[in-house]
């Protein structure tokens, strides 16, 4: 053996590889095995959790479909449409994609024959990313504009309110401003009803379109030939409080209410209130005979000016005589009423009016309702005047509510414009007369169109029975004989009052059709009996005479022959 | 250890889960099919209220009214033109029959019909 044999070199001997470290090629494998594992659960948890488990939107699904429901029809009691919402298109341009302004406008011209070509042009060149165009476009207009193949014009749907009917029952249906907001009439009153619902009910109400048509036409036809300031006119269901027609001249067009003028915006029917005058004659006697302070026939002294304190109530047509009580009404004698008054009290007064309604805002669901003007304290003179219609000042809606309990049976029933259901029972009322008084006072109101002032509002057939009321206005040198309102409220037809009727002019003047006269008895009058002859037969209302008694009032001779055969 | 239960409840579960999938997929599928015939019943409901619409506007009753007057020549029916059946032989009587009646008997109430005068309808 040489040394060199035994020189065994000692050779550094690798060390056992450490299994779990991470300094050696394997342990670094499993670490990244184990990252790369990680990274995978986690996309795949990712995954399951995106597939299975991600919530569907279903707040965003209510909130589009909700913005698609439009706002809830208005129909008459019909079914008449009068109200309706409708898609709409609007036409803006983004002027970043608009390639030439000039063509642009060009073009959209020949679609809008009143466009701004300079002022869309400098728009479009002012910067931002939208410029109106035109709002609300016709689906014909909506097709032109496509048809002109423009980039950069676009389109964004918009709900638009329509009233086909135009005018008609504007006031009452009232209108929507250029937001969409409600401002009047049932359209406010009704907001969220119309709003939150699913869009498809709609919402009936008691308006019947024919009978409000026929009492417009007449309002305008009436107002207009006595140059009145303005008109009220109402058709009111005595039973059940329905309002059927409430129209208030001048008209307001709900499709426009920007252009309909500040006069023409106020609704008569239930947000203007008037001194009637002696319709109130009416309520008066009602109370009298309740109470059994009065009949038909007990007499008042009439012969001379009645003097309450300071205060001398005269007649307007004077009779210088006793007067029955039917007299009273049917000659409309201020003083002989004034004198029921006193036999009956003023603080019963009070409570009968209070009940009556006509002391209380009346104006059914309409937001838009007149606080009414009554005395503050009730003294003599002050229970004395309001017997006759002065010193208080209603509605033209109360006044109706008020004939309209006096005359159905005694029973007060609130008005409305919302269309009852014909099988619910008929709505909670307070009895205000008995029937036999109210049976009486009709009797009376009768008298008044046959023999008294209200003759020409009878309507051939129709029995229709009231009172007329000319009331002199207030003005800064106390009442203006020349300023007048003139009404007549009334019932038919009178042997069962199932309607209740009234027309009142706001400072009407003569005509040589009435002798120069404006009083109720040749101004509203006629047009009662006008509305009561067209509308009675779209009610359903049948003549009270057969077609041979009036075959006989046509023809007496004729009849004298027949007899004499 | 893997063994075979751990196999076959990892399949069990791919197969729940691909279960479930399918089901979600084809509620969204159905869901939004649902949504584009709402879209439809939309688009067709505001149809449908435009064509109210207009002809509610071409029925307007100053217009019925106005065309009703002018081109018919026709007027409202008064109270005095409403006859009945037992005003029959009143109105036109037989040829050779006696005259009818001075004064009509009441009818039944279902007898009742309105008759327009010839005066109110003029050619």
């Amino acid at each position: 053996m040489t040394d060199t044999a035994n020189l065994a070199v000692e050779w550094p001997r690798a060390e056992l590889r450490d299994q779990g470290g991470g300094s050696t090629a394997r342990g670094r494998t499993y670490i990244l095995s184990l990252v790369f594992s990680l990274g995978f659960a986690v996309l795949g948890a990712r995954a399951v959790q995106i597939g299975l488990f991600r919530p569907v939107d279903e707040a965003g699904r209510a909130a589009r479909a909700e913005a698609a429901l439009p706002r809830a029809d208005i129909v008459d009691r019909n079914g008449a449409l009068l109200a309706t919402s409708l898609t709409t298109y609007s036409l803006y341009a983004d002027p970043k994609r608009v390639w030439d302004a000039n063509e642009t406008a060009r073009a959209l011209t020949t679609v809008f024959p009143d466009f701004d070509s300079a002022d869309f042009i400098r728009r479009l060149r002012s910067g931002g990313r939208f410029v109106w165009v035109e709002r609300r476009l016709t689906p014909r207009q909506r097709q032109a504009v496509w048809a002109l193949g423009q980039p950069g014009l676009e389109f964004v749907e918009e709900s638009r309110r329509v009233y086909p009917m135009g005018t008609l029952a504007g006031h009452a249906i009232g209108a929507l401003n250029g937001e969409g907001s409600s401002i009047s009439g049932i359209e406010r009153a009704l907001n969220d009803r119309l709003t939150t619902g699913d869009g498809a009910t709609p919402v009936r109400l008691s308006l019947d379109a024919r009978v409000q048509h026929v009492v417009e036409d007449e309002l305008a036809t009436t107002a207009s030939a006595h140059r009145a300031l303005g008109g009220a006119a109402v058709v009111m269901d005595t039973r059940t409080g329905e309002v059927l027609a409430a129209a208030s001249w001048p008209f307001a067009n709900p499709n426009a209410p920007g252009a309909t003028k500040p006069h023409a915006q106020v609704n008569r029917v239930t947000n203007a209130v008037y001194e009637m005058g002696s319709t109130f004659k009416v309520f008066t006697v009602a109370i009298g005979l309740e109470d059994k302070v009065i009949t038909p026939d007990k007499g008042y002294d009439a012969t001379a000016p009645l003097r309450i304190g300071s205060e001398t109530i005269h007649d307007f047509h004077g009779k210088n005589r006793v007067m029955s009580v039917r007299e009273i009404l049917t000659q409309s004698s201020n003083i002989g009423t004034a004198r029921i008054a006193r036999d009956v009290g003023r603080e019963r007064m009070r409570e009968f009016y209070t009940r009556l309604g006509l002391m209380e805002r009346t104006g059914g669901e309409l937001l838009e309702a007149g606080r009414p003007l009554v005395p503050a304290r009730w003294s003599d003179i002050a229970a004395a005047t309001v017997s006759y219609g002065h010193g208080i000042a209603v509605t033209p809606l109360s006044l109706t509510a008020g004939f309209a309990a006096v005359s159905n049976g005694g029973q007060y029933v609130r008005p409305t414009f919302i269309a009852r259901n014909p099988d619910a029972p008929l709505p909670v009322t307070r009895r205000v007369l008995s029937e036999e008084t109210s049976r009486t006072l009709v009797g009376l109101m009768r008298d008044v169109v046959t023999d008294g002032t209200g003759k020409r509002a009878d309507a051939d057939g129709f029995e229709v029975a009231g009172k007329t009321g000319t009331a002199e206005k207030v003005g800064p040198n106390g009442y203006d004989i020349n300023r007048r309102v003139s009404s007549f409220a009334g019932v038919f037809p009178a042997h069962e009052p199932r309607y209740a009727v009234l027309v009142l002019l706001d400072e009407p003047k003569g005509s040589a059709a009435t002798g120069g006269g404006a009083t109720a008895g040749v101004t509203a009058a006629p047009a009662v009996s006008r509305i009561v002859s067209r509308s009675a037969l779209l009610l359903g209302v049948r003549p009270a005479k057969t077609f041979a008694q009036f075959a006989d009032e046509e023809s007496p001779p004729q009849k004298a022959a027949m007899e004499a055969q | 250890m893997i063994t075979l239960k751990h196999v076959a409840g990892f399949a069990g579960l791919m197969v729940f889960a691909a279960a479930l999938y399918w089901a979600k997929s084809e509620a969204q599928a159905v869901r939004e099919s649902a949504d584009a015939l709402q879209h439809q019943v939309n688009e067709q409901r505001a149809a449908v209220r435009v064509l109210e619409a207009e002809a509610t506007y071409q029925e307007r009753l100053d217009r019925l009214e106005g065309a009703a007057r002018g081109q018919l020549k026709l007027e409202p029916v008064p109270a005095r033109a409403m006859a009945t059946l037992a005003d029959l032989d009143m109105i036109a009587p037989l040829p050779g029959a006696a005259s009818g009646p001075a004064v009509a008997v009441s009818p039944p109430a279902d007898a009742t019909r309105e008759i327009p005068p010839p005066a109110q309808v003029q050619p």
